[in-house]
């Protein structure tokens, strides 16, 4: 009898999306927290070398600093992949445009890898008239699975 | 003959957070709800304990109520993942419009965590971070961990 062990490597990085205050919406800054494996962070993007199955998981919490004319702000969070708008991840939308007020979307979500090099990040897009808001905290996280 | 053998087995916990006022920050004490047959996860003191090393999927459900409140005017909670007492990620976090008592707000998360060594444990911490001075964890928050790999 053969018994084939089962083993594996682990593959997985944990990024701080930077916090601040951001005039217009776009793409936060990744600040990694901790990696396992050959996850990196490269030019503001998680690149993923390898192909194969990945859990990504992760939060963005979002406050109002300065209010447009909407009176009621709206962002919508979307996941950037080589670049391009892959997936639309939530939207955060409040129901007030009171300076100070914070909305978090959380997310989760798996893509099949199917090339090698593939980059990886968040983008925030105004909808709705959100030109100043403040990132408050935020995770991304990458695991191979 | 080959036998392929997985580490799985489908092994899964449930827990419940206890219903509790209390300052924050706040480790949620977990009453054991559920756990497969073969698992060999349990609660012990106010964690999960986790036997074996390998790959997770944790999914939490915290519902959260303001019981009495102070500090700021829009009072927010960070939710904190903790494995082996150590902070490695924050899953959420909760905002609330203002500070008046019974407000409450719902937050699901669902992450991946690795371990590489025997007997770890896993718990969430709920921290004050802009002035929220009394919570309330409602009953029905949940906090569920499967074992993938």
């Amino acid at each position: 009898m053969i018994i084939k062990e089962y083993s594996r490597s682990i593959k997985e990085i944990f990024c701080n999306i930077a916090t601040g205050s951001i005039a217009t919406p776009g793409v936060p800054t990744l600040v990694q927290v901790s990696q396992k494996g050959n996850l990196t962070v490269s030019a503001g993007y998680i690149v993923v070398p390898d192909t194969g199955l990945y859990l990504i998981s992760g939060h963005i919490s979002v406050a109002l600093t300065a209010v447009s004319a909407s009176t009621r702000p709206r962002l919508d969070c979307f996941l950037i992949k080589n670049g391009a708008n892959d997936l639309k991840l939530g939207t955060i939308s409040w129901s007030s445009n009171a300076a100070g007020l914070g909305r978090s979307c959380a997310f989760t979500f798996a893509i099949n890898n199917a090339t090698s090099g593939t980059t990886l990040n968040l983008r925030l897009v105004d909808s709705l008239g959100v030109p100043n808001f403040s990132v408050e905290n935020g995770v991304f996280n990458v695991t191979a699975i | 003959m080959i036998l392929l053998t997985s580490e799985s087995n489908l092994e899964y916990i449930n827990c419940s957070f206890s219903a509790n006022v209390t300052p924050v920050p706040y480790i949620p004490a977990l009453i054991l709800g559920t756990a497969s047959p073969n698992s060999s996860m349990a609660v012990s003191g106010t964690n999960v304990l986790i036997p074996n090393p390998g790959l997770y999927y944790c999914q939490t459900m915290a519902h959260i109520g303001l019981a009495t409140v102070g500090g700021v005017a829009l009072p927010e909670l960070e939710i904190l993942f903790l494995l082996n007492g150590i902070q490695t990620n924050k899953i959420n976090r909760i905002a609330f419009n203002s500070t008046t008592v019974g407000l409450n707000k719902r937050v699901i998360s669902t992450q991946l965590f690795n371990t590489t060594v025997s007997n770890s444990n896993v718990n969430l911490n709920f921290v004050n971070s802009t002035g929220v001075t009394n919570i309330n964890v409602l009953l029905g928050a949940y906090f569920r961990i499967t074992k993938l790999k």
